[in-house]
C-alpha cells in the first residue's frame, strides 16, 4: 500500500484531476441513482401499497382521456356491492385561507385535505399523537402536522384544543369559517408520498378523489371488467353519456395524476429517465478519464513489472499490486464524492425538485446502491488491468527491449465524451431559444395586467375598489372578472341538435364585466362587444375565432350560441389562456355582474406608482387580508417554470460534461506532450517554429471534434425535435444552433489542448533533449 | 563567421547557481574545423548550444556572419537556424516514430521545400552517407553507427554553413568513430564550418585547432594545421 501511494504521488497532477473527475462522476451517478430509486418508490411505503388503486373515470369534457375523480357514492357503492373491494378512502383538497387559534389568525395557507375517517388506517402516514381509528370520528375533528401544532400551541399539548379554519369553497371562493377540535398530530416531513398535506379534516362523502383497496389476489383487470359491466349502477359525472371507472395503481399516481392542488406533488416520468440517462453519461465520461489514468499507470510500470517477473515475482503478484493501487484510487474517489454529495445535496434537490436528505442517503438501500457503483468501478478496473497485462509484454517478458512507451488515447471514447458535450450544448441552446420564444410570443392579450383576488367577504366592495382605482391617472382600465385567461377557466359543455342528431362541444369559459375586453387588450374582430354605457349586457357573450370555426356555415354574430341562450355580441381574436404546450381551443366570454377578481391595467411608465396605489387602496378597502396580487406575466412564468428548471438541469449537466471531457482531454494532451517532449525538442532544433509544433500537437484533436460532431448533430436534432413536440407553439431548430455547438466544442477542445501544447512547444529545446 | 565577446551563462536552479560559461571569447572562421575539449561539466555543451542559437547567453555578445544575435527573439533565432546550422548529438536524437527517410527530411519540411525537391535532396544525402538501403527502416532497427550517419545526413541535408557536433563519437565504437570523423573531415573539405566537442585527443587531431575549456574559461588554444581560409570578422 505504501508503494501504491508513492506511485500515485509521482504522477501527482494528472492523478489528482482525474480523481476529481471520477469523484464528480460517482457523485452524479449516486445522486441520480438514489433519486431515481426514490422517485420510483413514491408511495411504496404504505402497508397496502400494492393493493391500493385510485379511481379514474372517463373525462366527459375531453373524450378519450381520464380524470382522477369519483362521483359522490361511487366508491361506497363499490365496497357495498363487490366483495373484491375491501375498503375505500376519499381524499379531497380544500383551500384553507386562514387559521384562527385563540385570538390569533395565521395566513399560512396550509395544504388541507378532507378525507374519509379511515384515512390513517387506509394509508400508512405516521401519527405522533392520537389513535389512527379515532382521530377522524366526527366532521369537526382535525389532525395537524407536528410543525403546525408546535406553531399554534407551542409546547402545550394540542390534543383537545379548538381551532377555526376559514375555507374557500370551490368554485365560488366563498369563505366559510368552521370550528374544529384537534384530535391528532402527524409526522412531517411525510414519507415519500405524492400527497403532501399540513391539515387533515374529515368528510363522510362527496365528489372527490377516491382510493379503493382490493382484496388479496384480486387482479386489477378483473376489477376493471366488473366496473365496466356495472357502469349503469355506479354514480358518475353525467354529461350525456355514462362513463366507466378505471383503476390506477397507487405507485403510478405520482407520475400520471394531473396536479390540482398544492397538497399533491407529481412528476413527469420522462424527467426521471432524462436524469438517469444524463447520470449514466456523466459517469461514463468520468470512467473514460479514469481508465486513461489507469492505462498511464500501467504503461509507466510495464518495465518494472517485467524486471520484477525476471526476478521471480508471479503475474498474480503484479496484478494484485496494480489492484492495490486501483483500490486506493477508487477508494479515495468514493470518499471525495462522499464529500461532494454532502455539499451538493441541497443544490441537487433544488435542481431536481427533490427532497433527499443526508439521512436518507445513509439508509440501507442507498448504501447498497453506492456499493454497487464502487464494485462496478473495481470490476471495470480489474478487467482493464487483466486485458492490459495480456496485451503488454509483461506476460511473455518482452517489454525490456521496447524503449518506447505507447499511450492509449482512446479515440472512440474521447469522441463519445466530446459528442455528449455537443449534444448537451445543442440541448441547452434549443431550450434557451424556446424559452426566449415563449417569452416574446404574443399571447393576444396584455401580460402586464395585474390580477387582484378579492376575499369573498369583500365581494360587495369590488365596485368601490374599482372606482377608487379608476380615479387615478396611473390606472388605465379596471375590469371585474371571475375567470381570467392564464389564471384558470372552466369548461362548459353545450348540447344542441343539428339535423336531428345530438351534438355537443366544450369551449373554455371566461367571464367578466363590460371592461374585460379592453383591460386585457383582447382584439375584437367583429361585433360591438359588451355595452360600456350602462345598457344591460345580460345573456350576452363573446366568442373567439376558434369557436366560430366550429360552425363554419353559420353567422353566429347576433345569434344565440348553439346549445345556449346567450347572444353572441362579438368575436375576439384567439388569445392564449393556458400554457403554450396546448393549442388555443374554442372559448367563450360570458358577461357577468358579480366577480371575485379585479383586473387592473396600469400605465407601464408609472408602474411603481400604480403598484403602491393598489396596495394603499387594498389596505383601505380590505383591512384584514394581505394583498393578493399577481400579474399575468408572473402567472405566465409560473406556468412555464418547468422549462426554466429544465434548462437549469441541462445547463448544469452540460457544464459538468464539458468539464469532465476537458479534464480527460487535458490529461491526454499532457501525457502526449510529455511523451513527445524529445521529439518536439528535435523538431525545434531542426527548425520547427512554436506554431508549427502546436499545430502538430493539436492536429489529432480536431479530427475527434469533427467525428464527435458528426455523431452528435443527428442525436441532438432527434432529441430536441421530440422535446419540442411537447409544445403546441415551437421555435424552430435552427442550423446555427448546431454550428454554434460544434464551434464551441471545437474552441474549448483546442484551448484545452493548445494551452498544454504551448507550454511544451515554447520550452527551450535543450531542456527537452536533456529530459531523456 | 562566428565570434563571441565575453560570453557568460549562468544557470539558476532552486538555490544553486552554476556559472557554466564565464567570459568566453572564441572566434571561428569560415571553413574552419574547430574542436572543443575539456573535462565533463566544464561548459562545452552549453557553449555549443549558445553558438547554435538553442540557448540564450546570460551576458555577452554573439556574432554570426557579423550580425549580433544574442538578443534575437525566438522566431528570429528559429529562422536564422533553419538551413544555416546543422546539429549532431552524442545520443543521435532521432525520432523513433519516423523512419530514416522522414528523419532526414525534417529540416527540409520546415524550410517549406516541395516534396519533390525534398525527395531528391534526401536521396542524394542518403547515398552519400551510404544508408539509402535503410530508408524505410526505423531508428530502433539500426546500429549505433548507422543511426549517427542518419543524424549526420539530417544535419547536412539543408546544406548548412555551420555544423555543430556535440561528442558525435561518444556513443560509438572506435571503428564507427573513425568513420564519423572521416565524414566530418569530408564535409569540412567541402566547405562547411564545423565546431565539434570531443573527449578524444585522437579525434581532435582531425580539426584545425582545439579550444580547451576549463570551468567555463578558455584556457588554451592549440593549432594543428593552418586554417584553410583567411577571414577577419
Ligand atoms: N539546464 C541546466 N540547468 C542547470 N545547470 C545546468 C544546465 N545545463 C548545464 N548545467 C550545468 O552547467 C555546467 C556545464 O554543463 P555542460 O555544458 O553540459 O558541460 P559539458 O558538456 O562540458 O559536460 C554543469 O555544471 C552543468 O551541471
Ligand atoms: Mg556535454
Amino acid at each position: 500500500m505504501k508503494r501504491a501511494y508513492r506511485n500515485i504521488l509521482n504522477n501527482r497532477f494528472s492523478t489528482i484531476i482525474i480523481l476529481i473527475s471520477l469523484s464528480v462522476g460517482i457523485t452524479c451517478m449516486c445522486l441520480v441513482g438514489v433519486f431515481v430509486q426514490r422517485e420510483l418508490a413514491t408511495d411504496g411505503f404504505h402497508k397496502y401499497s400494492d393493493r391500493i388503486y385510485a379511481l379514474s373515470c372517463d373525462d366527459p369534457f375531453a373524450p378519450g382521456s381520464r380524470m382522477y375523480f369519483a362521483r359522490e357514492g361511487a366508491a361506497r357503492y363499490m365496497q357495498d356491492n363487490f366483495e373484491q373491494v375491501e375498503d375505500y378512502c376519499l381524499v379531497k383538497s380544500t383551500i384553507t385561507n386562514r387559521v384562527f387559534v385563540d385570538n390569533n389568525s395565521f395566513f399560512d395557507k396550509p395544504n388541507t385535505l378532507s378525507v374519509s375517517p379511515n384515512f390513517f388506517d387506509f394509508f400508512s402516514y405516521q401519527l405522533v399523537a392520537g389513535q389512527s381509528d379515532k382521530v377522524l370520528e366526527t366532521e369537526n375533528n382535525v389532525v395537524l402536522s407536528e410543525q403546525l401544532a408546535e406553531k399554534y400551541f407551542g409546547s402545550a399539548s394540542p390534543l383537545g384544543q379548538v381551532i377555526e379554519l376559514e375555507e374557500l369553497m370551490r368554485p365560488t371562493k366563498e369563505a366559510v369559517k368552521k370550528q374544529y377540535v384537534v384530535t391528532g398530530v402527524f409526522r412531517k416531513p411525510l414519507a415519500n408520498s405524492h400527497l403532501q398535506f399540513d391539515i387533515i379534516t374529515m368528510m363522510e362523502s362527496g365528489d372527490s378523489r377516491a382510493f379503493i383497496r382490493l382484496a388479496r389476489d384480486v387482479e386489477r383487470t378483473e376489477m376493471e371488467a366488473l366496473l365496466a359491466a356495472n357502469k349503469e349502477h355506479i354514480p358518475v359525472i353525467h354529461a350525456g353519456t355514462q362513463g366507466t371507472y378505471y383503476l390506477e395503481s397507487l405507485s403510478s399516481n405520482y407520475f400520471t395524476h394531473q396536479r390540482h392542488s398544492d397538497a399533491e406533488i407529481t412528476r413527469d416520468i420522462t424527467d426521471v429517465y432524462i436524469a438517469l440517462a444524463i447520470g449514466i453519461i456523466i459517469f461514463l465520461i468520468s470512467i473514460i478519464n479514469y481508465l486513461s489514468l489507469l492505462d498511464n499507470l500501467l504503461k509507466m510500470r510495464e518495465r518494472s513489472f517485467v524486471i520484477r517477473r525476471i526476478n521471480g515475482s508471479s503475474i498474480g503478484a503484479n496484478i494484485s499490486m496494480m489492484m492495490q493501487e486501483v483500490l486506493l484510487l477508487v477508494g479515495v474517489s468514493m470518499l471525495l464524492s462522499g464529500v461532494i454529495i454532502t455539499l451538493s445535496l441541497p443544490f441537487f434537490n433544488q435542481l431536481m425538485h427533490a427532497s433527499i436528505s443526508l439521512d436518507f442517503m445513509l439508509h440501507l438501500n442507498q448504501v447498497a446502491l453506492v456499493s454497487i457503483v464502487f464494485i462496478v468501478l473495481l470490476v471495470i478496473s480489474f478487467v482493464y488491468v487483466i486485458i492490459s497485462f495480456k496485451s503488454s509484454g509483461i506476460i511473455n517478458l518482452q517489454a525490456l527491449d521496447k524503449k518506447k512507451r505507447n499511450y492509449a488515447q482512446f479515440p472512440v471514447f474521447r469522441v463519445f465524451q466530446i459528442a455528449s458535450s455537443i449534444v448537451l450544448i445543442i440541448a441547452s441552446f434549443t431550450i434557451l431559444k424556446q424559452l426566449v420564444y415563449l417569452n416574446n410570443k404574443s399571447l393576444g392579450l396584455d401580460k402586464n395586467v395585474i390580477v387582484l383576488t378579492i376575499p369573498s367577504k369583500y365581494y360587495e366592495q369590488i365596485d368601490v375598489f374599482k372606482q377608487k382605482l379608476k380615479s387615478h391617472a396611473c390606472i388605465k382600465h379596471v375590469a371585474g372578472a371571475s375567470s381570467t385567461p392564464l389564471m384558470g377557466h372552466w369548461m362548459v359543455k353545450f348540447h344542441y341538435s343539428e339535423g336531428g342528431k345530438d351534438k355537443s362541444y366544450t369551449p373554455c369559459g371566461f367571464s367578466g364585466d363590460a371592461e374585460f375586453v379592453e383591460t386585457l387588450d383582447l382584439n375584437l374582430l367583429a361585433g360591438k362587444g359588451f355595452n360600456v354605457d350602462g345598457i344591460s349586457n345580460k345573456e350576452k357573450c363573446l366568442i373567439n375565432e376558434s369557436l366560430l370555426k366550429l360552425f363554419p356555415n353559420q353567422d353566429l354574430l347576433g345569434e344565440k350560441l348553439p346549445g345556449s341562450d346567450k347572444e353572441v355580441v362579438g368575436i375576439v381574436k384567439d388569445f392564449h389562456y393556458s400554457n403554450l404546450m396546448n393549442f388555443v381551443g374554442p372559448a367563450i366570454i360570458e358577461y357577468r355582474d358579480s366577480h371575485n377578481h379585479l383586473l387592473v391595467k396600469a400605465d407601464v411608465r408609472k408602474w411603481n406608482e400604480a403598484n403602491l396605489l393598489i396596495s394603499k387602496i387594498w389596505q383601505e378597502v380590505i383591512h384584514d387580508y394581505p394583498l393578493d396580487k399577481l400579474s399575468l406575466n408572473e402567472r405566465y412564468n409560473i406556468i412555464h417554470a418547468e422549462n426554466k428548471s429544465f434548462i437549469n438541469l441541462i445547463a448544469v449537466c452540460c457544464f459538468i460534461s464539458i468539464f469532465l471531457s476537458m479534464i480527460g482531454l487535458f490529461t491526454t494532451s499532457l501525457q502526449m506532450s510529455l511523451v513527445r517532449t524529445k521529439e518536439i525538442g528535435i523538431r525545434k532544433v531542426n527548425g520547427a517554429t512554436v506554431m508549427e509544433v502546436i499545430s502538430l500537437l493539436t492536429k489529432g484533436y480536431s479530427k475527434w471534434v469533427v467525428a464527435a460532431f458528426i455523431v452528435a448533430a443527428p442525436l441532438g436534432y432527434y432529441y430536441m425535435t421530440s422535446w419540442l413536440q411537447k409544445f403546441a407553439y415551437q421555435t424552430e431548430l435552427s442550423w446555427w444552433i448546431f454550428i454554434a455547438a460544434g464551434m464551441l466544442a471545437y474552441i474549448i477542445t483546442m484551448l484545452t489542448v493548445a494551452w498544454q501544447s504551448f507550454k511544451v512547444a515554447s520550452q527551450n529545446p535543450i531542456k527537452a533533449l536533456r529530459y531523456e | 563567421m562566428l565570434k563571441t565577446n565575453n560570453l557568460q551563462k549562468v544557470f539558476r536552479t532552486e538555490e544553486v547557481e552554476t556559472t557554466a560559461l564565464n567570459n568566453v571569447n572564441i572566434h571561428v572562421q569560415k571553413g574552419e574545423f574547430v574542436a572543443i575539449m575539456g573535462p565533463s561539466g566544464c561548459g562545452k555543451s552549453t557553449l555549443l548550444n549558445i553558438i547554435g542559437l538553442l540557448d540564450n547567453p546570460s551576458n555577452g555578445e554573439l556574432f554570426f556572419d557579423g550580425q549580433e544575435i544574442a538578443s534575437f527573439k525566438e522566431r528570429q533565432r528559429t529562422n536564422l537556424r533553419k538551413g544555416n546550422i546543422g546539429f549532431v548529438f552524442q545520443s543521435f536524437n532521432l525520432i523513433d516514430e519516423l523512419n530514416v527517410f522522414e528523419n532526414i527530411e525534417m529540416p527540409l519540411v520546415y524550410l517549406k521545400l516541395s516534396a519533390k525537391e525534398r525527395r531528391e535532396r534526401v536521396q542524394r544525402v542518403m547515398e552519400r552517407m551510404q544508408i539509402a538501403h535503410r530508408a524505410k527502416h526505423f531508428p530502433q532497427q539500426l546500429s549505433g553507427g548507422q543511426q549517427q550517419r542518419v543524424a549526420f545526413a539530417r544535419a547536412v541535408v539543408a546544406n548548412p554553413k555551420l555544423i555543430l557536433a556535440d561528442e558525435p563519437t561518444g556513443n560509438l565504437d572506435s571503428k564507427n568513430g573513425a568513420e564519423v570523423m572521416n565524414l566530418l573531415r569530408q564535409l569540412n573539405e567541402d566547405g562547411t564550418t564545423i565546431v565539434m566537442v570531443t573527449h578524444s585527443a585522437e579525434h581532435a587531431e582531425y580539426a584545425h585547432r582545439t579550444i580547451n575549456l576549463f570551468d567555463g574559461h578558455v584556457v588554451t588554444e592549440k593549432i594543428h594545421k593552418e586554417s584553410p581560409v583567411e577571414e577577419i570578422i
